[in-house]
Parts: structure tokens; sequence; C-alpha cells
């Protein structure tokens, strides 16, 4: 018997093998004119929403590098003129160094990283505590802008890095004398080989399907084909980094997609984004500091020192993964709402836009209105404008018209209350604001108007959001470390002036003859208001006046308080946009307005300020990035409440086997009512099978419910219908918790502003329900066990069936290999119908085993263009070892490549790689 | 027309009777920027600040200054206005001797190439410049780097005229009527 079945099992297997590699003699492909991909892409991944939102915590191995250019050929234009040189020559061989430099020096840190020359550098400092000095610096640098310590840190091992390498023991002793690295910190020592991490770098011209990824949820709403047809004219939408160079078509910015390649995904997983952190951190260095690429930039070389490098790149995740690890905090929020900038549909900044509202929801508030945006569904509206280029160009534009806008405000404010502070004397100027408004009163101005009720918004609770914003403030170092070196003045000191302020108007607004002066006026034209005003309290104004109205309550006398810079030449006649206020009532409601503009800047600094800190990697192409970071959305949600569901059902189930006919009726059930279960049945409220003992039901249910028969739950009721009798059956019992022991655990409040926790702080919640549903059908009868076990295992089933078939909110990803898919194609001509499932698998699909198995190995041994896969050649004068042969014959090769395998087609003992290709 | 050639002639007549040259140099691939000042036989700044006729000395680094700069902003935005100088009290050359030998430091001067917020004809900012010291010909600033290269704060101003050459200190005071 024994026998028998090896003979059979031999017999089936040699026919087996034999078929993988005789099946067919000669393939021939159909399409061999197309090109292969020679280009490394990693494969497309199509998420849907809650895929999305859990991608976003994996790094990302695609990004785009967003190189702006448009300062840099400022100053090159200005060093021109400077230095009497040809002005456009000069800036388009500068602008060409620096791309070609910045690429170089790109590649270079790359290289050093993956090699283990030089150290991964966390970007968790919470996470290693073994580099002190490194976590250390990184504390002391969070409020300082120009953090040299960190420099200082890494150029003590920087230039000694370029002849090591790896993490060998005699580097590890230098980096030990500088900190406490050890071997885990170096890139090379989690692969298994050197070069396991592989750089890809591609101008890109134009977003295609090759881009699909960001274009669709899932592969049925993008065929298979549209990504072939894009693939054969991949040269139109991009080149190599090293070809691009030569194209200085668009002189102010470039956009770059950068591959990275790695076969080990769980190291990737864990250590990409300490890759990303480091790259940025060691970018930003070696083109400050460093003299290696001196001669790439050439005469340039010092000037590109000087660039601010977080001003001219976006390093910019492509796809739902991300390059910085997501955090909810009021930075992260804040880059990411820059998301709304990069859309491709606005020319010109959208006046509906946050940012530009005279007083801002902040990004948190924004993100809070809308907890599920689209995502992969081309939300940046790219299909309108392929031209990369162009988009970056109009994003960029935006983002600096933006920035350079809130800035402005920022300047204007402190310098105002620097003014304030330092030139005005408080006294001299509260009497002329009385007097003023004594004027005022006699010729019955709105401007009392308009400046009481701005005050009175400030200092009343129906609008204390303002009050709430200033008290912000004033937590805020980070103000200080913005404006300090600029205003010799702390931001307590101009808020304590503000608020003397405020409180003397306050007092003048409120004064008793004040009365007389309301009780006569009309409400004046609500277009006279601040924006800010305008906005708190939506008043339907048409247009603007509060500028212009303010001048044309001084009309004819000389402003209260300009700048007179220009004096020499025109004495006494100052421009209006010298002016600092027309009078002393315009100063009060100025001071008011720089207040609040401050705070709308501060929300979103680290959107628009470039600090020099550290480059933007905003996760634009995922708005789901700060939504699961926050707890807005949770990308699991629906699948364990499916889950808990159907246990809960199938418990139910088991109880009903045992209390058939359970019914709780004839009590009063209100929603979000309290109750435990124990108390439901300690009160007998239950009603049951009057064939079954009290005391059995009882038991059972304790024996069932267990544990959380004694919790206290909130009630909650569906098909709720108060006109229904009260006949109610268990649903089952459903527990939630919340559960924040991270690192940027934050509290919402009221005013949208996130604070974030004390470091010790713990947050915990946990909430638990009973649930019911209304039971009309059996108000007759409720004893008659409609309910019982089939039933509920029936909504069990269905219900699981039900919540997994969710294409939104349950993940669901798809994969497609560039590479694959296009070998499929030239292989069939066509996207073959039965391989479109293994396609939108990531999967290889080739006529049979034997081709997937070569085609993934030609990638590898970068054998392209393939035309005729010959099995029939066996053997050979050049094959000693009768192993069969395989020819493989390549467009532009006189000779095939030949593959010699022992026995079945997977055990391949010698490839011999033709050597006569035209190149 | 003949206007117009009177005053070009009178233009290139005031240049050679200046004093003082004063040349940035931004190509200099090895030792950076450099600035240099010419004196003219009647100029004595030269002679005190190197013994020479003409004096050249390096300039720091400045990073971040290429591109978005809040300090740099408020510099171009604010001089002459919030940044302004008194006239009344000169500095002498011993101490700005002192201050190109020892210190970082950077000029600026309204054309700077660190100038990206302004178009290269604003008129604005050259009033701003030209308001520092109203009847110099040339206005030139000099700006403290940290030891590290970074913007530390504006200290001097140079103003020069017809016939010579003088240093005021820059200061945080704004020039307002009130």
């Amino acid at each position: 018997m024994k026998k028998s079945s090896l003979l059979l099992l031999s017999i089936i297997f040699s026919l087996m093998t034999f078929n993988l590699w005789a099946k067919g003699e000669v393939t021939v492909y159909k399409r061999p004119d197309i090109n292969s991909l020679q280009s490394f892409f990693n494969p497309l991944n199509f998420f849907n929403r809650a895929a999305c939102a859990k991608e976003s915590k994996t790094p990302s191995r695609s990004a785009l590098f967003l190189l702006d250019n448009v300062n840099l050929g400022r100053t090159l234009y200005r060093v021109a003129q400077n230095q009497n040189l040809n002005k456009n020559e000069f800036v388009r061989s500068g602008i060409y160094h620096y791309r070609k430099t910045f690429l170089w020096v790109a590649k270079l840190i790359h290289q050093r990283l993956q090699s283990g020359r030089l150290p991964l550098l966390t970007s968790d400092l919470n996470e290693d505590d073994d580099l002190k000095i490194y976590h250390q610096i990184n504390k002391s640098c969070m409020l300082d802008q120009n953090c040299t310590s960190l420099d200082q840190y890494i150029s003590k091992f920087w230039s000694s890095t370029t002849n090591f390498t790896g993490y060998e023991k005699q580097h590890l002793a230098l980096f030990k004398t500088i900190d406490n690295f050890s071997k885990k910190d170096f890139l090379d020592a989690h692969l298994k080989q050197k070069g396991e991490l592989k750089w890809h770098c591609h101008r890109l011209h134009k977003f295609s399907k090759v881009n699909g990824q960001l274009f669709a949820t899932k592969l049925e709403s993008l065929e298979l084909g549209q990504i072939v047809a894009d693939l054969q004219d991949l040269e139109q939408n991009l080149t190599t980094c090293e070809e691009s160079l030569a194209e200085i078509d668009n002189l102010k910015n470039a956009v770059y997609q950068i591959e990275l390649e790695t076969n080990e995904e769980d190291k990737w997983e864990d250590l990409g984004f300490d890759y990303w952190h480091s790259f940025k951190l060691y970018l930003r260095y070696a083109l400050k500091h460093s003299d290696h690429h001196a001669s790439i930039s050439g005469i340039y070389h010092h000037i590109f020192k000087e660039i601010n490098l977080e001003d001219s790149l976006l390093m910019i995740p492509l796809g739902c993964e991300n390059i910085t690890k997501p955090k909810c905090d009021q930075e992260s929020l804040s880059l990411n709402s820059i998301r709304e900038l990069a859309k491709n549909t606005l020319d010109q900044l959208d006046p509906k836009l946050d940012y530009l509202q005279p007083l801002s929801l902040g990004p948190e508030d924004q993100m809070l209105l809308t907890p599920t945006p689209d995502v992969n569904t081309d939300i940046l509206n790219l299909s309108q404008e392929l031209n990369a280029d162009i988009w970056a160009s109009k994003f960029k534009e935006k983002l600096s018209t933006k920035g350079s806008l809130l800035k402005q405000d920022l300047l204007s404010a402190i310098s105002f209350y620097q003014i304030l502070s330092s030139k005005v004397n408080f006294a001299r100027y509260s009497k002329d604001l009385a007097l003023n408004i004594e004027e005022k009163l006699k010729v019955k101005d709105d401007e009392i108007h308009y400046l009481c009720r701005e005050f009175a918004a400030y200092d009343t609770s129906g609008a204390s959001l303002i009050k709430n914003e200033l008290s912000l403030l004033k937590t805020k170092n980070y103000l200080d470390s913005l404006t300090t070196d600029l205003v010799k003045m702390e931001t307590s000191e101009f808020l304590s002036l503000f608020e003397k302020l405020a409180s003397f108007v306050n007092t003048l607004c409120t004064q008793p003859k004040l009365n007389k002066y309301y009780a006569s006026k009309e409400t004046p034209k609500p277009e006279g208001f601040f924006p800010w005003y305008i906005k708190k309290f939506s008043l339907n104004a048409k247009s603007d006046l509060a500028l212009s109205l303010d001048k044309a309550f001084s009309a004819g006398k000389e402003p209260y308080l300009y700048f007179n810079f220009a004096d020499f030449l025109t004495p006494g006649l100052a421009e209006d946009k010298d002016v600092l206020c027309f009078s002393p009532i315009s100063c009060a409601r100025n001071s008011l307005k720089h207040i609040i503009n401050i705070y709308h800047a501060l929300e979103y600094s680290k959107a628009f300020v470039a600090l020099g800190d550290s480059i933007k990697s905003p996760a634009l192409f995922n708005p789901y990035t700060e939504r699961t970071a926050c707890g807005v959305y949770d990308p699991w949600y629906k699948t364990k409440y499916t889950i808990v569901n159907f246990f809960s059902n199938l418990t139910q189930a088991a109880i009903s086997t045992f209390t058939p006919g359970l019914v709780y009726t004839q009590f009063h059930l209100e929603p979000k009512q309290v109750l435990s279960m124990k108390q439901l049945i300690d009160e007998g409220k239950i009603e049951y099978d009057v064939n079954y003992s009290k005391q059995k039901i009882k038991t059972e249910l304790v024996a069932s419910l267990g544990p959380l028969l004694g919790i206290p739950c909130s009630v909650s009721i569906s098909n709720f219908d108060s006109k229904a009798m009260h006949m109610y059956q268990f649903g089952g019992v459903s527990l939630s918790q919340c559960h924040q022991n991270s690192k940027h655990k934050l509290f919402v409040s009221s005013s949208g502003e996130i604070t974030p926790n004390e470091p010790a702080s713990y947050s915990q919640c946990f909430s638990c329900s009973l649930n019911f549903e209304t039971v009309t059908l059996l108000s007759n009868n409720p004893v008659l066990a409609k309910a019982g076990p089939v039933y509920y295992l029936i909504r069990a089933f269905v219900g699981l069936i039900k919540g997994f078939r969710d294409n939104v909110n349950v993940p669901k990803s798809q994969e497609v290999d560039l590479y694959y898919l296009l070998e499929s194609y030239r292989k069939f001509g066509e996207i073959n119908k039965e391989c479109i499932k293994r396609l939108r698998d990531g999967k290889v699909c080739q006529k049979d085993a034997c081709e997937n198995f070569y085609v993934k190995m030609f990638r590898q041994l970068d054998i392209y263009n393939v035309e005729k896969i010959d099995h029939s050649k066996y053997f050979t004068a050049k094959n000693p070892h009768n192993y069969n042969e395989v020819h493989v014959s390549q467009r532009g090769c006189k000779s095939p490549t030949i593959i010699e395998t022992n026995g079945t087609c997977f055990d391949v003992v010698n490839v011999r790689k033709a050597k006569d290709c035209a190149p | 027309m003949k206007g117009i050639i009177k005053i070009l002639v009178l233009f290139f007549w005031s240049l050679s009777l200046q004093a003082l040259e004063v040349k940035q140099n931004w190509l200099t691939p090895i030792k950076g920027k450099t600035i240099s000042f010419i004196c003219a036989a009647n100029e004595s700044l030269c002679y005190e600040l190197c013994e020479n006729s003409s004096c050249t000395f390096k300039e720091s680094a400045c990073y971040d200054c290429i591109g978005d700069n809040l300090e740099l902003q408020f510099f171009f935005n604010y001089i002459g206005r919030m940044i302004t100088t008194d006239l009344s009290s000169e500095v002498s050359t011993s101490e700005i001797q002192d201050f190109f030998a020892h210190e970082p430091f950077i000029s600026i001067d309204q054309k700077s190439p660190y100038n990206v917020y302004h178009g290269v004809q604003d008129k604005s900012l050259a009033l701003q410049f030209q308001s520092l010291c109203p009847k110099s010909l040339n206005q030139m600033i000099f700006y403290q780097m940290d030891g590290q290269g970074y913007l530390e704060e504006y200290r001097y101003l140079l103003c020069s005229y017809d016939s010579e050459t003088k240093f005021y200190r820059l200061r945080l005071d704004p020039k307002v009527n009130l």
C-alpha cells in the first residue's frame, strides 16, 4: 500500500515538474515592442478610507520632494545685479547647480544611512533613552528656532563617516565617545544585507495613473489598462533625476519622486520614520555645513549654504503612508491644514479657507467639522492639471502668499505693541481717548458704537472666546521664541498692556452718559466693524468698510499715530500705509484687532512660518493622518463594532437557548438611563416563558453575563417608538473603551484649543450599554419566544457579513506591482482576464508558474525587453553538466540570455546574461 | 533731452567725488562672501580700518537667510520705521575696526540679495534706507551674526557722504509721530 502510494505520488510529481518546465516550450511575447519597466516603483496600494487611515501610521516608501527655487532665483538675480553679471544666465546656471547639488547630497545621505555610516536618530523622543545627549539636545531645542546644538552634535561624527563602511567596532568606538550609540542605531545592522534599501529618484513631470493610488480607493474604478497605457508613456511623465538636470524648463520648482526599495517590510515599518527623520536632519546639516559637495555647487557653494531649506523643500508622502510619525498636536494639525492650499481647483486663495478668516476656527475645529472627508479620490484635484510643475508652482505660490500675509499681520501686531509700549504714554493716551469719545458723543458718530461693541465682545461672557484665546496666548512661549529677537518685548508684556487698555476702554464705554447716546443711535452699519467682529457675530455685512470708515471718522485731521520716517521729504504728511491709527479710538480698536491677528498667526504658524528648524512633510494625500492620531476617526471601529456585535448576538443566542422568551417589559426604559442587568433581575422586571422557573432564568443569566451582570450600563434602545407599548427585547451588551495613554494625548476644550496633557496624566474612559429593541409585534403575547436563539444566530451572521461588506469603514486594500502588470501585458498583448485577480493582489501573472518565477528573476537581474522564452533547448556545448536550458531572447540583443536549471525550473543553477545587447 | 544729459553728467561727477566705494563680493568659492572698502585719497577710513587704501573683510555665512526668514522680513519692512539711528551719536572708527576684526557679520544694503520680500525697484524701501541718513549717497548696514552663522542683531549703519564716511549705531526705536 505504502509503495503504491509513493509510486503514484512520484508519477504525479514528475508530471507536474515536467509540466512546469516543458509546457508550451516556446513562449512568444505578443507585445515585445513595448519596453519593460526598468525604473523601480513601489507597488501601488489602493486603500479605502479605513485602510488609508490605518496606513497613516506606516512609514512611506514613496515621496514627492517639492523643491522650490523662487526665493533662490530672487537672490541669484540680485547677486548677479550686484556683481554685474548676466542675470538670466546666472540665475539659470545657479538653479541648475542647486538642483544638482540637492539631488547629490540627498542621495549621499541615503547611502550613508543605509550603509550604516550615519546612525539613525530617532523621531520619537520618548521611545529610546539610550542616546542621552541627543535626547537632551532635542528637548532644549523645542523652543529654539536655530537649534545649533543639534548641528554641533552631528558635526562630531559627520566628517569621520566618509571613511566608514558601517557600524564596525572601530566606528562604534568613536560613536560611543559622542553618545551612547550601539549597533541597533545603525540601519545596516537591521538589514539582512547591505544595499537592501535602494534609492530611486525621478523628476515627475505629470501625474498619471502610474500614481493611481491617489486617484482611486479600489481597482474596479481604475482599469488596469489605464495604468498600462500610462506606463507605456512613462517617459512623458517622468525622467530619471540625472537626466532631468539638463531640463531647466521650469525655474520656479521641480518635483522629484523618490522610491525606496526594500524587501524587508517589517524592518521598514519599525525604522522608516526614524530613517526619514534622520534623513531630514542630515540633509539640512550637509547642505549647510558640509563642503563635501563644493565641487558640484561651484561658485554658488556659499550661496546655497544660506538657503532656508525648510522654506524651499517640502517632502510629501505619496499616498496614505507618512514620512513623519502622526501626532495630534497643534504643529501637526497646522501643518497638515495646508492640504487645502494644495487643491488644484484653487487658482486663487479660496476666501472660505479658515486661514483667510479674520477670526479663524483653528485647525482643530476645522478637522472636527469634517470628520470623514474623502480620500484617494483625487482629493487634490490633480486630474484637472496633471502637470506636476504647474501644480507645485500654484501650491507653493498660495502657500507663500498666505504665509506672507500671516507674517505681515504678526509683524504689524508686535510692532504696534512695541510702539504703544515705548512711545505712547498711557496716561496721556487715556486722556486723549476719553477726549476723543467726548468729541464723538457730540457729533454722535458711529465710531463709539464700533469701539464699545468690539471691546464688549472681548469682555462679555457671550463672546468669551476671545478672552480665552488671549489667556492661551500667555501660556505660549512659542510666541516669545518668534518675536523677542525682533522687538525685545515678551508676550506677557504686550498682553498686559492690552488688558490695561481694554479695561480702560470698557470703563469708558459703560459710563452712564453713554446710555443716552446708545438709546438715540440706530444700530450702525455692520460693514464698519472690523472683519473679525463681523465673522464672530455672523453679521450681514456685504463689504469691508472698517478701514475706510476708520479714516473717514478722522477726516481732515492729522493721524493720531504714524511712522514719520519720510518726514525729510514731505514733513507732516503720512501715507495711509504708515498710519498706525487715525485717532485714539482707532488705536484702541487696532490694539484688539492686532491681538486677534497674533492668535490667528500662531495657530497656523507651523504651516506658514519657516523657522529653519525642520523640513516640512505634510500628509497632503491623507486627511485621516490627523484624524486617526487625534482619535476623530478609528480605522478599526467598524471592524471592532462588527465583531463585538457578532459575539454579542452569539451570546444572546446562547442565553436565549436557556432562557427562551426572555423579554423585558412592563417597566419604563429610558434611553441613557443607567441600569445594571442585576438590578433588572432583582426588581423582577423580566417577563419570561411561564414554562421556565424564575430562578432558573436568573441562574442562567448570571452564568451567561457573568461579571457584566452588575456593571451599571447606559440603556440604549433602538427602534425606539414612543407610541409603542413598552416591550423590549434584550439585544446584547456592548462595551467600548477609550484608552489614551499615548505620548500625544490631548484634551479638546470647547474653544477648540488643543493642549497637551501633563506628562504624568493619564486619561481613560469606559462605557457600557445595555442594548434593547422595542418589539411591537410581540406586544400581544410577549412570552411567545419569537426572539429565540435562531433569531439571534441569524442576526449575528447577517450583521457580520453586512459589517464586513462595508467598503469604506472596514480596511480594504489592493496592490498592483507595475512591473508585473506591464510584463503580463507584454506577454498576452492585453490584460488577461484570468490574470486580473492575481495582478490586483500584487502578484506576477505570466503563462505559468515557471514563467512567473522567471519574470521575478528578470527584474532582479536587470533582464529587460524579453521577446521570447524558449524551453525547447536542452543541452549545449556550453552546458557540460547536462542542465536544462531556457533561452530568453531580448529585444536589442543578438544572443539569448541562458538560464540553466536542474530538474525543475525553480532550481536555477546559473544564468548567463546576453552580452551583446544594444545600449 | 538736454536736461537728462545734464542730470547724468552731474550724477557721474558726484560718483567720481565719492570718497568711499563699497564692494560686496558674493562669489569667492573658498572664502565665502567678502566686503571691500576702497577709499579715495581724501578718505581716511581705509587707513584707519586696515592701514591701506582699500580693505577687504570676510563676511559670515548667514544661515537660513535665503528664503523665508521672519527676522529679515521684519528688518526689511521696518528699517527706517522701527529700526532707526541717532545721527547725533557717531560711532568711532576704532569700534568699527574692532567689530570687523572680531565679530562675525554680514552687510546689507537696499539691494541686498537677502531681500526676497521687495521688488528690485521698490521705491519705498529705497526711501526707508535713505531716511536713515537722508543726506548720504549710500547706506550700508552691518548685521552681527552669532558664532554659528545665524542672525543676531543689526548693529551699525554706514552712511557715505560726498567727502566723508560715518558710522552710527542702529537701534529699535520707532520713528513715529503722536
